[in-house]
């Protein structure tokens, strides 16, 4: 047939194509654990969560709750008696390392989020979840997820931003489909592909063109490269009716739906979700009881998500904020910001959880912990977020990579969270 | 395209030199590359010697960019040369080409003529041992370097040279430009950094400082403070000289901070020895071999001197796209033919709808105005008239939507303003300082605005308005009482007289994207006025405290605690200046209109007593408010006294560069880097600083009449919208920080704009019945790279695979529509497929299309076509151009036939053959076992589909005539005749056939090529061709298609919702379309528009499918989805 003797000649002028193992979808499926970020945007107050404090004589009140309610506990877990958390932590709570008393070295918002998540106040370091998907699966298509919040890379990895509009994806994933038929021949549209990628690959070769268009042009064959299989993961994806309904402070139920379903459809590594509302200058407590609500909602629905999809042994959440709120209310019945907050890490089957590392006094201020007993010591180092990350790190392996030591954290001691 | 490529002089920006300057920090070493005799150009004796040695720190095979390299030539001339005069001669092999080393120590290119040979060195008297130095610098580029020397005595013919070079190799430099080891640098850290610039400077040379317009700007004490100060010192003594530092420091000239250092202290000798040791340092030469006979000179090379910018013509396509959404038209390309006639046609294109289109989406880039919740809360009365408007629609149960309206109008009012200042050319300052705002139509009603509209001016048109229906609530009374805010008022009291418009400080959205609570002030609002008008990052430019001291430090610290005061005292008056705006919103929205104070201030609910009195408008346990040092003592229109104190600050200009870096550039500007051992800190930190100067010359162009467009016009001419490439890669990895590259990803409202104008396809987009115009982009911005002005705020610059298959998604659906909209149309309306027509196939040679009036089977209709014809193999095909079935699940209700009788063929020479309609050698399309045409009865063929075609030698030119006899049966129900093509094809290679369709279509690609990607390619150009074989398989693909695949017909037109608005008239439209009589969309009357649309999709020749193809390779190429 002619139109193949075309084929052929067009396929001729594509030998390229095949010339790119690294950025090939064909790469061995990934079998590693699978990381997620949840970000409660704007301070959370771990007081009314995973630090629970109540009111001392003498001081200003800390929170209110412990006017009638005492602390609980969920296995080794204790939380406060406080919106959802009582549902949240009894299910969950064997999964936790709640790590309480982790100082954010700073108050303001901008570089609360650049230091939980990156483990440094500077700029110039990646999420944890960038650093992972760009040492792990740097060419699934869409290996690092992230809806806002947080999430520089460093050039590390392209970072897929969804926000909002996650539930508009599902129908548009199928380049040259109608009604799940090829538009054009299947063949000719691989070979203009094919064509593009060559010559994406010709002019970043001449070495002339500036770095910037450089760049831009290697984005460009890489997403030729690795989207593929989101033709596939268009297929699983919820369909309009079936996406998770928002909530009042953000989607962060879609966002976990659409994380999981990514990451069962080996199209994505890690994931940063994110809320917001927490910034409760006035009326804390209802603030807080409507953010932390959606947020333990959010958690909850993605653990269940990761069981439905038969991969919640492989996943790891780990949930932060940019710092916690004053261990006191303002005239405003608000709480301002406050440097000493926390972590919750969640794993299951782990021997590491159902722990508490108590690091915070009855105020709320940061104490010494032994680096290795992880027990409140004197002699021990008061946390800050770089000791987490740092740990985490070694946890899932990234330390040992070439990456990972470009970005390193000077500290002089190790946290032992993870053993 | 003739490329006039422009180079940029090596002095418009010397950003990073300083980062060259690293002193050597260990001794040099030499090594030894070649000893070796010489031979002669003649064949004669020759008893001479050269040694080529490299001088580094670096051993040779150790040699980096980063490199200083002496490399020298020891001549030993044979013993009948000393003492003679000599002109000595060098030449390398660089790159794959040829230079020679000139007498000015430049390296210009050789052809390797003996005549273009010229000496380095001329009159040399030859000792026993001559050195000569090759190179005494740098080297820019990676590769290999082979040198050969020669010299010739004078009066000689005869050459003595080096037959076997001299050969290293430099690699890239991928450490760290570590000029913390300078000596300078490390006398500043241990000497002045502490001492003097952290103990006495910083007090006023710092952000926010009494000297904060100098340019002596420095870092407060941070990790990076001590580099980065030394930077700064060393950059100033670099532009304005070390005399005048040292004379400000000792108070010898006039210096505003007084005498600083006395000329005897040991703070002032350790200054005078930074000073000497930067003065010493040496800036090391750079030596490039790019081939070109003005880039092989020695010379400096900074940020942008080895850059290379995109033609100018480009550059207009490129501005034209972004701020006008359109193509350059003929007369504005033909207008430009200088930097100067280009600088006048950037500065018409700075008006008109699509302009401020521009503007209002590059504001809230910034500003984030789309994000913010409800810049008005109607449940407030304070604008009565709307507020009643409100509560009585909800009392009844009716939505005029008007809120979302005025939301969705008051957040790109602030963008408004800004496209009316610069459009109008009024003072950029005017920006903040402006006694009105922008409104609309309904705006104005609804807010009792000055402005006066026309009846047919629409809510697109926005025009200065001065607020006149703003109450204090003890001017109104209530009428009806209603829960749920619901309640209606009226005036009984007059409105406020003055609204205190101060431009985009009181913008409606401004202020509530950014609102206060009890505890907050106003630091926000005050934080984003720094940093979008001052440029001052007020949270970056300190640090935070972080001992639980000052945390925990109750005593008012932003008053008190040093640790808080260092940005509290800058911050808070600026927060002071908005004292009039409350949490929601409103301007003294208490009863009265007294303040805007929170009552937890005021009344504190536990009892305690309050500073308040009566009569304040700003907290007392707070800073007055002011700017920096200046307080505003106005009481009702502090944010204009505030605005004005701003545009007086020269920080304003540098701010507003600044704001437009992005929306022009398409790049966010670098963030200084903060830690100096991070991986690629001399990189990011060059990156910076040429970001930072270029906004300093910018600045300057704001400066000269605070007209906006000297700027943006600037910005477009500036290298950073244009840099296209590079001659030498000494700057990559600083180009590569800031991505600077004249690519730019289109945003998703510039990808929707682009396709709009180029192809007229409105990709998922159209207009409701009440003429609101919507868009699917919108709901996609994120995804494709936008912003949602609330969590995504950023926009990616770079494509991922989700982005990636999105737009494809995109160009394949948007692609058959685009030529469905071509061919719908006569060639001189169309915008693309001008040069040819749906029978411009590559190897037709005559056709003719007419209907079949016979009535039914054995009524017999003779089609003839005559064409003159060239010998060779030909094929007759008659082609069944309609056909048609009504399907009902089993069987065809009604469906047209056409039936073949005989095909003739006569030639010039009347000879004559003819074929009955069942001869084997008529050949029906699809051929296999479901042919489209059978045997019918014992010599006619009938067709319900395809073609027939018949293969046939022409042996001589000239005129033949093909005859079809045919027949048809009709389809009364659906009308119309059976229509029916006759052509003569040549039979030839489809890739190779030069036939004069072949080459329409390829003037046609190339021509595509020019008008969806500014790109030049010759119709006989590789890149042409690949397209024309897409072109060619898609063709043959279709053509041989069984039917069961999507074919043309199948394109779904319902994507573009203006397809119909576009091609057909209001009349026809009327026709088939008609609003829904309850919702807000259309009813469409397939039984009318079916046919309709069955026309434009018709595709009998296969063409319109082929050029589906050809438009989705455009569509989805890198050229299309970056400008």
């Amino acid at each position: 047939m002619n139109s193949r003797r075309n084929f052929i000649k067009l396929a001729s002028l594509a030998p390229l194509a095949a010339s790119f193992p690294a950025m090939s979808s064909a790469a061995t499926p990934f079998t590693g654990k699978f990381v997620v970020t949840v970000q409660a945007v704007g301070a959370w107050d771990v007081t009314c969560f995973c630090d629970p404090k109540v009111n001392q004589r003498g001081e200003e009140e800390i929170t209110q709750w412990s006017k009638s309610d005492e602390v609980q506990s969920a296995g080794n877990i204790r939380y406060a008696p406080f919106a959802n958390n009582e549902n949240f932590f009894k299910k969950h709570a064997q999964k936790m390392l709640v790590i309480n008393g982790v100082d954010a070295l700073t108050n303001s918002h901008s570089i609360g989020e650049t230091v939980n998540w990156s483990g440094r106040t500077a700029l110039g370091f990646p999420t944890l979840t960038a650093l992972y998907s760009a040492i792990n699966a740097p060419s699934l298509p869409m290996s690092y997820v992230t809806f806002g919040g947080f999430n520089r890379t460093e050039n590390l990895i392209r970072a897929t931003q969804l926000g909002w509009s996650v539930d508009n994806i599902s129908g548009l994933l199928k380049p040259n489909f109608q009604n799940d038929r090829p538009m054009m021949d299947s063949t000719l549209w691989s070979l203009i592909r094919s064509v593009h990628k060559n010559e994406a690959q010709s002019v970043i070769d001449a070495a002339q063109i500036t770095a910037g268009n450089r760049s831009a042009r290697q984005a460009y064959l890489s997403s030729l490269s690795n989207m593929d299989p989101l033709s596939d993961f268009a297929d699983v994806l919820p369909k309009d009716n079936e996406w998770e309904p928002r909530g009042a402070n953000g989607n962060l139920r879609q966002q976990a739906q659409f994380a999981i379903a990514a990451f069962k459809a080996d199209v994505s590594v890690t994931a940063d979700l994110s809320q917001g509302g927490f910034d409760t200058h006035e009326d804390n407590d209802n603030g807080q009881t409507d953010s932390l609500s959606d947020l333990s909602d959010g958690i909850d629905y993605l653990w269940d998500a990761a069981e439905d999809a038969g991969i919640a042994d492989r996943l790891l959440v780990i949930v932060g904020s940019d710092f916690s709120r004053t261990p006191y209310y303002n005239s405003a019945q608000g709480k301002d910001h406050w440097a000493v907050g926390s972590y919750i890490i969640m794993e299951k089957g782990k021997d590491y959880t159902n722990r508490v590392v108590d690091g915070s006094d009855e105020g709320q201020n940061a104490l010494k912990i032994d680096p290795t007993t992880l027990e409140r010591s004197g002699f021990g180092t008061k946390m800050v977020t770089s000791h987490v990350h740092d740990a985490l790190r070694d946890y899932l392996g990234l330390s040992r990579s070439g990456i990972t030591q470009i970005f390193p954290f000077n500290n002089s001691e190790k946290f032992t969270f993870f053993s | 395209m003739s490329k006039a490529l422009k180079t940029l002089s090596t002095q418009l920006c010397f950003a990073a030199s300083l980062l060259l300057t690293v002193p050597a920090a260990f001794a040099n070493t030499t090594s030894p590359l070649i000893t070796v005799g010489s031979i002669s150009t003649d064949g004669s004796q020759s008893n001479s010697a050269f040694r080529l040695s490299i001088d580094s720190e670096q051993t040779e095979s150790e040699l980096t960019t980063q490199s200083d390299i002496q490399l020298y030539v020891d001549v030993v001339p044979q013993q009948a040369h000393r003492d003679t005069v000599a002109s000595i001669y060098a030449v390398v092999i660089a790159g794959g080409q040829y230079f020679k080393l000139n007498e000015e120590g430049a390296y210009q290119p050789w052809d390797g003529s003996m005549e273009d040979l010229t000496p380095f060195a001329n009159d040399q008297r030859l000792t026993s041992t001559s050195r000569y130095t090759l190179l005494d610098g740098r080297l820019s580029d990676v590769g290999s370097y082979s040198y050969f020397v020669a010299y010739k005595v004078q009066g000689e013919s005869t050459l003595h040279y080096t037959p076997d070079p001299a050969q290293f190799s430099v690699a890239e430099f991928s450490g760290l430009l570590d000029q913390s080891d300078s000596v300078a640098a490390n006398t500043f850290e241990a000497e002045v950094e502490s001492q003097i610039v952290q103990a006495k400077c910083i007090f006023c040379h710092a952000e926010g400082g009494s000297a904060r317009n100098s340019s002596l700007q420095f870092q407060r004490d941070n990790t990076a403070s001590a580099l980065n100060n030394f930077a700064t010192l060393s950059a100033f003594i670099e532009e304005k000289g070390s005399e005048l530092l040292l004379s400000k420091a000792s108070g010898s000239v006039s210096h505003t901070g007084g005498v600083q250092l006395d000329q005897n202290s040991d703070e002032y000798r350790a200054l005078q020895k930074v000073v000497d040791q930067i003065n010493a340092q040496d800036e090391p030469a750079y030596y490039t071999f790019s081939g070109s006979a003005n880039t092989a000179t020695p010379r400096q090379v900074s940020f942008f001197t080895e850059v290379v910018l995109e033609p100018r013509d480009l550059t207009l396509r490129r501005a034209t796209l972004l701020m006008q959404s359109r193509l350059p038209t003929d007369e504005e390309r033909n207008s430009v033919d200088s930097d100067a006639s280009l600088r006048i046609a950037l500065r018409r294109l700075m008006q008109g709808p699509n302009f401020r289109k521009f503007v209002v989406t590059s504001v809230n880039d910034r500003l984030l105005t789309e994000g913010t919740d409800n810049p008005l809360n109607t449940a407030y009365n304070h604008f009565l008239k709307l507020h009643n408007l409100k509560a009585r629609e909800n009392l009844a149960d009716t939505n005029s939507q008007i809120e979302w309206k005025i939301r969705e109008y008051l957040t790109r009012a602030s963008g408004e303003l800004v496209a009316h200042v610069i459009e109008n050319e009024l003072p950029y300052s005017e920006i903040l300082t402006a006694d009105y705002m922008m409104m609309n139509k309904t705006m104005n009603t609804w807010m009792e605005g000055t402005a006066s509209f026309s009846a047919d001016e629409g809510d697109d048109i926005f025009k200065p308005s001065v607020v006149q229906g703003y109450y204090y609530g003890n001017d109104l009374e209530l009428v009806e009482f209603h829960e749920n805010s619901n309640s209606i008022y009226r005036a009984v009291g007059e409105p406020l007289k003055e609204f205190p418009h101060a431009g985009l400080l009181t913008d409606f959205g401004f202020i509530s994207r950014y609102p206060t609570t009890a505890t907050n002030r106003n630091r926000a609002r005050a934080r984003w006025t720094f940093y979008h008008f001052l440029g001052i990052d007020i949270e970056k430019s300190s640090q935070r405290p972080t001992d639980e001291a000052s945390l925990s430090d109750r005593n008012n610290p932003t008053m008190n605690n040093p640790n808080c005061t260092v940005c509290h005292a800058l911050l808070d008056p600026v927060a002071g200046a908005f004292q009039n705006w409350d949490e929601s919103n409103f301007y003294r929205g208490s009863g009265n209109g007294a303040d805007a104070l929170d009552g937890f201030y005021k009344y504190p609910p536990d009892g305690s007593d309050s500073p308040y009195q009566e009569g304040d408008l700003w907290y007392r346990d707070m800073r007055a408010p002011g700017l920096f040092d200046t307080k505003i003592t106005e009481r009702d229109t502090t944010l204009r006294a505030l605005g004005e104190l701003i545009a007086d600050e020269p920080l304003f200009l540098t701010a507003s560069a600044a704001f437009w870096w992005s929306p022009v550039f398409g790049k966010p500007l670098l963030d200084r880097p903060a830690v100096e051992t991070d991986n690629g800190y001399a990189a990011k930190l060059a990156a910076y600083s040429a970001q930072q100067k270029e906004i300093e010359r910018l600045a300057e162009y704001l400066e000269q009449g605070m007209n906006a467009k000297d700027m943006l016009v600037e910005m477009f001419m500036s290298p950073w919208f244009s840099s296209e490439s590079v001659s030498g890669s000494s700057y990559d990895s600083a180009h590569l920080e800031s991505k600077l590259g004249s690519d730019q990803l289109l945003t998703p409202k510039q990808f929707a704009n682009k396709t709009r104008a180029l192809t007229g396809v409105a990709w998922r987009s159209g207009r409701s019945p009440d003429g609101e115009l919507w868009s699917e982009i919108e709901q996609l911005s994120v995804l494709l790279g936008g912003i949602d002005s609330e969590a995504v705020t950023q926009r990616a610059i770079e494509l991922t695979p989700t982005m990636t298959s999105i737009l494809l998604t995109a160009a394949t659906e948007s692609a058959c529509i685009a030529v469905a909209r071509e061919f719908a149309q006569p060639a001189a309306n169309r915008r693309l497929l001008d040069l040819v027509e749906a029978t411009t196939l590559p190897l037709l040679e005559a056709q003719i299309s007419q209907p079949v009036e016979s009535q039914a089977y054995e009524d017999w209709k003779t089609v003839s076509l005559t064409a003159s014809l060239a010998p060779g193999a030909k094929t007759v095909k008659i082609e069944f151009l309609n056909p048609y079935c009504d399907f009902d699940g089993q069987n065809c209700v009604e469906q047209r036939k056409l039936y073949v009788d005989s095909l003739s063929v006569t030639a010039p020479s009347g000879m004559r053959g003819i074929v009955r309609g069942n001869d084997p050698r008529l050949k029906s399309s699809y051929g296999g076992p479901n042919p489209d045409c059978y045997n019918h009865g014992d010599k006619h063929r009938l067709c319900f589909n395809g073609h027939l075609s018949l293969d046939f030698q022409a042996a001589e030119a000239g005129e033949y005539t093909v005859r079809a006899i045919v027949s048809a049966e009709q389809t009364p129900i659906r009308g119309g005749l059976v229509e029916m093509g006759l052509s003569i094809n040549a039979k030839e290679n489809l890739l190779s056939a030069n036939t004069e369709n072949s080459r329409a279509i390829r003037e046609q690609i190339s021509l595509l090529f020019n008008k969806l990607h500014g790109t030049s390619r010759n119709p006989d150009s590789e890149e042409v061709t690949t397209v024309y074989e897409i072109f060619a398989a898609a063709l043959e693909t279709e053509q041989a298609s069984d039917g069961s695949a999507w074919e043309f017909e199948n394109c779904s037109t319902w994507r573009d919702g203006f397809i119909w608005d576009d091609l057909l008239s209001e009349e026809e439209i009327a026709t088939f379309r008609e609003p829904h009589p309850e919702f807000n969309y259309f009813l469409t009357d397939w039984n009318i528009l079916g046919p309709i649309q069955g026309k434009i999709l018709a595709d009998p020749f296969s063409s319109k499918y082929a050029w589906t193809a050809v438009m989705m390779y455009m569509l989805s190429h890198y050229d299309y989805l970056h400008e």
